[in-house]
C-alpha cells in the first residue's frame, strides 16, 4: 500500500477547488449531528476524483458544500480562489452559473421542456442569446451523442440518454467543475458504463474537472485520484494506479496490497 | 494536510444576469402549457371564487337598477295626480311645511327665484318671503326629526307626551327646565347647537304666524281654482271629466288654474289626459272584476286558480278561457281590457317583488348587510382557497425550484415566475369566473325582473363589477402565492432538493 503523498501529487497542477476545515453541523432535536467534522481537502484543475463512502458518511453534504449549495457551519471553501462564504446570493446564482455543472442521481430534468431546452436553460439565465444557445445547445447534445434527440422529451427518454441531457445541461455555460452526485445511481449496468466513458472522454478532451460521487467500481477505473469520506472525516486519499480495485468491491480500504 | 491557497486568483464573480420580463414570460407560459392539468385545478378555484363574487355583485346592481327604475315609473305614473291633489286640496299647515322645506332643498340646485315663482304666483307673497319661509320650515323639520330621533325617556323629559307644534311651545314656555336638562344629557347632540334652537325657539311663534298666512292663502288660491273646476266639469268629477273633456275645454281650465298662479303647462295637461285615462281603465276593470255576477263565473272558470283580489285576475284576461267573460264587460273597454291590464298587474306583481329592493336601495353601493357580509365570506374563501392551491403548486415542485437555483437561477428569477403564473392564472380564472358570475346572476335576475332588466340594464355599473372581479382574482393569487414564492425562492438548493 503506497501512501499518498499530495506535495508530490500537486507538482505541476494548479488547486482549483480548496475545501479548509469544513464543518457541518445538523440537529436532530437537542443533539448535534456532525455530518462534516473537519475536512480540509485541495482539488486540482482538469482533475477526474471520485468521492466514496457509504450512506450517511457526510458524502452528499461534501458535495454541497463544494458546489455552493449549502453554507458550512464553519470552515471556507474557495472556488477558484473565490471564497463561497463572502458571495451574496446573487453572486452564487453566478457561480453555479458558470463555475459548475451539476449532475444529478434523478437526473432532474425539467419534464416539461424538450432535451434542448433543457440544456438552454442555463444558457437563458446567464443572458445567453438565444441563437447562439440554440447554437451551442445543439453541440452540446452532439456531443453526448444525442443530436438527433433534441426535440424529445424526458418521457420520451432512456434513463442513459436522460442521464446524458443532464451532462448536456450541466457543460451549458462551460463550467470549470462537474460536479455528478452518484449519476449512474439509477441506471443499468450498460449505461453506467457509457456514462463513464462519457465523464471520462470531457475530463480528458475537454479538460473540465470531474467531481465524482460514487458506489460504482468501474468509476473508480477512470478516475484519477479517490477520496474516502467515514463519519464525516476523510479517511483515506489514494491516487487510483496505486489501488487495484477488485471487480465489484466497494468502500474504503477492502483492497489487498 | 495541504493549508488555505497561498496563491488566490480572482475570477471575477458578478451578479448574475437579471432575467427581461419576456425571457421569464417565455419560460413561465412553456411550464404551464405543459402543466395544463395541474393549473386548470387551480384555475377552478379561483373560477368558483370569482364566480361567487361577481354573482353577489352584478345581482345586487340588477337589483338597485330595477328598483330604481321602477320606482321613477311609479313617480311618473303619480305625477298628474300629485298635481290635481296640490291644485284642487286645500293644504295643511303640516303640508305647506313639507313643501316649503322641499323648495329650500330644491332653492340651491334651480336657482331660488325660480323655484318659488309658484308659491309666489299662488300666495302673492314675495319671493324672499317665500324664500325666508321656506328656511324656517326646513329648520322646523330638522328639529322635528331632531325629537324623534331622541330616545323616548329623554323626550318625555324634554316636552313630554307632546308632538308636532305643541312641543316646541312647550320648550318655549319652559325654556330654562329645557337647558337644564340640555346640560345634563351630555351626549344628546343639538343640531346648530343650543344657540341655534335658541334662535329657532325665538323666532318660532312669528314664523308660526307667517305659516299660517301663507297656508291661508295659498287655500284661497285652491278655492278658487276649485271653483273654477267646478265651473268647467260641471257635475263630473274632475278625474273622469280631464280625458275625456273637449280639447278647448279643457286648455280654457288649464290656462284659469295656470292664472292663479299654479304651474300648469299645456304638457303638464297633455300627460294628465293620459295618465288618467289610463286610471280610468284601469279601475272600471276592477270594478267590472268586483261585479257579484262576473266573480262567480270567474271562480268556476279559474277553479284551480288561488287569484283572489280583482288585481291578481288581471294577469288572466290573457288566459283564452276568459274570453267567455268578455262579453260581461263594459263594451267600450273590452278593446283595450287584455294587453294593457296583463301589463299594469304584472307591474303590481313587480313591486310586491321588489318591496325588499326597496327597502335595500338605501344601503351602501346597493348592497345590504347581509350581502356584504356573504361578500366578505366570498373573500375569505377565495383567499384560502387559492392560497392552499398555490402552496399546494410550489411544494410540488420543490425539485424543480432547486434544480433551476442549481442551474443559475436567481431568487429573484424564482420569485417572479411563480408571481406571474399566479397572476396569469388569476386572470383567467378571474375572467372566466366573472362571467360565469355574470351569466348565473343575469338568469336568476332576468327570471325575477323580465323585460325591466333589459330596460334598467346598468352597463356601466357591469362594467365595473366585471372589471372589479378580474382585479379581485388577478390581486387574490398573486398575494395568495406571494409567500409561498417567496420563502421557495429564498431556500437553499440542497433544502429544497431535500424535501420529497
Amino acid at each position: 500500500m503506497t501512501e499518498f503523498n499530495e506535495a508530490k501529487y500537486a507538482e505541476g497542477r494548479e488547486v482549483l477547488v480548496s475545501v479548509h476545515d469544513v464543518r457541518r453541523t445538523f440537529w436532530r432535536g437537542e443533539e448535534p449531528v456532525h455530518a462534516l467534522d473537519g475536512v480540509t481537502l485541495n482539488i486540482y484543475r482538469g482533475e477526474y476524483i471520485c468521492v466514496m463512502g457509504p450512506s450517511g458518511s457526510g458524502k452528499s453534504t461534501f458535495f454541497n458544500a463544494v458546489g455552493g449549495l449549502d453554507t458550512p457551519t464553519s470552515g471556507r471553501v474557495f472556488i477558484d480562489g473565490v471564497d463561497m462564504a463572502q458571495l451574496n446570493a446573487d453572486e452564487l446564482a453566478f457561480l453555479r452559473c458558470r463555475k459548475i455543472g451539476y449532475v444529478f442521481q434523478q437526473f432532474n430534468l425539467n419534464t416539461t421542456m424538450t432535451a434542448l431546452d433543457n440544456v438552454t436553460l442555463p444558457m437563458v439565465f446567464a443572458g445567453v442569446s438565444a441563437d447562439e444557445s440554440r447554437a451551442r445547445g445543439m453541440a452540446l447534445l452532439e456531443r453526448v451523442g444525442l443530436g438527433d434527440r433534441w426535440n424529445h422529451r424526458p418521457k420520451e427518454m432512456s434513463g442513459g440518454q436522460m442521464q446524458r441531457v443532464a451532462i448536456a445541461r450541466a457543460l451549458a455555460n462551460n463550467p470549470s467543475i462537474l460536479l455528478c452526485d452518484e449519476p449512474t445511481g439509477n441506471l443499468d449496468l450498460k449505461s453506467g458504463k457509457d456514462i463513464h466513458l462519457l465523464l471520462h472522454d470531457l475530463n480528458k478532451k475537454s479538460g473540465v474537472t470531474v467531481i465524482c460521487a460514487t458506489h460504482d467500481p468501474n468509476m473508480l477505473s477512470v478516475s484519477d485520484r479517490m477520496v474516502w469520506i467515514t463519519d464525516g472525516r476523510i479517511a483515506r486519499i489514494a491516487e487510483s494506479k496505486d489501488v487495484e480495485i477488485a471487480q465489484n468491491s466497494l468502500g474504503a480500504g477492502e483492497e489487498e496490497d | 494536510m495541504s493549508s488555505p491557497p497561498k496563491t488566490i486568483r480572482n475570477i471575477d464573480v458578478r451578479k448574475q444576469h437579471v432575467m427581461s420580463f419576456r425571457e421569464t414570460w417565455h419560460l413561465c407560459i412553456q411550464g404551464v402549457k405543459h402543466r395544463l392539468f395541474r393549473s386548470a385545478l387551480t384555475l377552478a378555484v379561483v373560477v368558483l371564487a370569482v364566480a361567487f363574487f361577481m354573482f353577489l355583485l352584478s345581482e345586487s346592481m340588477f337589483e338597485r337598477a330595477v328598483a330604481r327604475g321602477v320606482t321613477g315609473e311609479d313617480a311618473a305614473a303619480r305625477a298628474s295626480q300629485v298635481l290635481l291633489t296640490k291644485m284642487l286640496s286645500p293644504a295643511s299647515d303640516a303640508i305647506s311645511v313639507e313643501r316649503l322645506a322641499a323648495l329650500h332643498a330644491r332653492a340651491a340646485a334651480d336657482g331660488a327665484e325660480d323655484a318659488a315663482a309658484e308659491f309666489t304666483g299662488a300666495t302673492g307673497f314675495a319671493g324672499e318671503r317665500v324664500l325666508a319661509l321656506a328656511a324656517r320650515a326646513a329648520q322646523e323639520r330638522v328639529y322635528a326629526e331632531w325629537l324623534d330621533a331622541l330616545p323616548v325617556g329623554k323626550r318625555l323629559i324634554l316636552v313630554g307626551k307632546r308632538t308636532g307644534r305643541a312641543a316646541f311651545r312647550h320648550m318655549i314656555e319652559n325654556r330654562e327646565e329645557l337647558h337644564r336638562q340640555l346640560g345634563i344629557m351630555v351626549d344628546v347632540r343639538v343640531p346648530g347647537r343650543l344657540e341655534g334652537l335658541d334662535a329657532f325657539l325665538d323666532a318660532f311663534p312669528a314664523y308660526e304666524k307667517e305659516m299660517a298666512a301663507f297656508t291661508a292663502a295659498w287655500n284661497a288660491a285652491v278655492a278658487k281654482a276649485d271653483e273654477a273646476t267646478a265651473a268647467a266639469a260641471g257635475a263630473k268629477e274632475v278625474d273622469r271629466w280631464v280625458p275625456d273633456a273637449p280639447p278647448d275645454a279643457a286648455e280654457a281650465w288649464r290656462a284659469s288654474l295656470a292664472a292663479l298662479g299654479f304651474r300648469f303647462g299645456p304638457d303638464d295637461l297633455a300627460l294628465m289626459r293620459t295618465q288618467l285615462r289610463e286610471a280610468n281603465e284601469y279601475s272600471d276593470v276592477l270594478d267590472a272584476l268586483n261585479r257579484p255576477a262576473l266573480r262567480k263565473e270567474w271562480s268556476t272558470k279559474f277553479r284551480e286558480t288561488k287569484a283572489t283580489s280583482a288585481e291578481e285576475k288581471m294577469p288572466q284576461l290573457a288566459d283564452p278561457r276568459a274570453a267567455q267573460l268578455l262579453p260581461q264587460f263594459p263594451a267600450e273597454l273590452l278593446p283595450r281590457i287584455a294587453a294593457r291590464h296583463a301589463v299594469a298587474a304584472r307591474l303590481a306583481l313587480l313591486q310586491d317583488r321588489l318591496a325588499p329592493v326597496l327597502r335595500a336601495k338605501t344601503a351602501a353601493f346597493g348592497l345590504t348587510g347581509r350581502q356584504i357580509f356573504l361578500l366578505c365570506i366570498s373573500f375569505l374563501v377565495c383567499m384560502v382557497g387559492i392560497a392552499n392551491a398555490m402552496l399546494m403548486a410550489i411544494t410540488e415542485r420543490f425539485r424543480e425550484i432547486a434544480t433551476m437555483k442549481c442551474l443559475g437561477a436567481t431568487d429573484g428569477y424564482i420569485l417572479s415566475q411563480f408571481m406571474l403564473e399566479a397572476a396569469l392564472q388569476g386572470f383567467f380564472g378571474g375572467l372566466l369566473g366573472a362571467v360565469v358570475g355574470f351569466v348565473i346572476a343575469v338568469a336568476r335576475s332576468g327570471l325575477a325582473y323580465g323585460a325591466h332588466l333589459w330596460r334598467y340594464f346598468p352597463a356601466g355599473e357591469v362594467a365595473l363589477c366585471f372589471v372589479f372581479s378580474l382585479a379581485a382574482g388577478v390581486l387574490l393569487s398573486a398575494l395568495a402565492s406571494m409567500q409561498p414564492s417567496w420563502s421557495a425562492s429564498r431556500m437553499a438548493p440542497m433544502e429544497a432538493m431535500r424535501v420529497e
